[in-house]
């Protein structure tokens, strides 16, 4: 079975799904889905490493073309990893099969 | 000799019969229409779903050609079996297509393993109590 989409979920404080759509449209993602969520790291990690970890999560869960999937993880890596003041992780998962998406044209893409 | 016995025997039952896979639906649809899908779901043997709020980020523009104007979502996650996916699917997008503004997106996600016997039959719903016990 060949997998036409991915589905990319990223995992970023709260506020900052803008900021991963704004990544994810250049690369010509159509649009995603905001789930609102809390963190559970654990405070001694915290501690230890000397950050502070806010609990309030936004998961965007972004549907794509496999073609672009590459790219939208890099963009999201660059723009709102770990690095970043969203610190975003992202992943993704291949979708077996997808009804509903109309065939919009990739806008920039 | 007992126990070659007892292996032919546990060969003899043919795995991919008992053992159905499990899947993962993700519906996207608007707040409002959620408890419409979800009991349309529920009527595939479906036993397990939960919904959670959510907010669509697609362009104003492209909003309005999809006929969709608020961006109040919900995420229908369910577990369903394999074999009634595709049937499944057919049945969201006719309801996606015929529904006024009950657009949205649906996909499937394979799951690789469940742990507990119990939990893999509540979530296929496998009813026959013969298949899991010869497996054994």
């Amino acid at each position: 079975m060949q997998y036409s989409h991915e589905a990319i979920f990223c995992i970023v404080n709260s506020g900052y799904s803008e900021a991963v759509m704004d990544a994810a449209k250049k690369l010509g993602a159509c649009g995603g889905t905001v789930i609102n969520a809390r963190g559970t790291a654990s405070k001694e990690a915290e501690t230890f490493f000397h950050i502070t970890i806010s609990p309030e999560k936004e998961i965007v869960m972004i549907l794509v073309p496999k073609k672009i999937k590459d790219d939208v993880l890099h963009a999201l890596y660059q723009d709102v990893g770990l690095d970043t003041a969203g610190q975003g992780i992202a992943f993704s998962v291949p979708v077996d099969s997808v009804v509903g998406l109309t065939d919009a044209p990739n806008a920039k893409n | 000799m007992d126990l070659t016995k007892t292996k032919r025997k546990k060969a003899a039952p043919n795995p991919a019969e008992s053992v159905r896979k499990l899947k993962v639906l993700v519906t996207v649809v608007n707040r409002n229409k959620a408890e419409f899908f979800m009991d349309f779901l529920s009527g595939f043997e479906v036993n397990f779903q939960t919904a959670v709020f959510a907010q669509g980020t697609a362009r104003s523009e492209m909003l309005y050609m999809l006929g969709l104007e608020d961006s109040d979502k919900s995420v229908i996650f369910s577990v369903i079996r394999e074999d009634r996916a595709q049937e499944i699917l057919q049945g969201l997008e006719d309801k996606f297509n015929t529904i006024r503004k009950g657009k949205g997106i649906a996909f499937t996600i394979p799951i690789s393993s469940v742990i507990g016997v119990a939990i893999y039959r509540f979530l296929s719903n496998h009813t026959s109590t013969q298949s899991p016990k010869t497996k054994e």
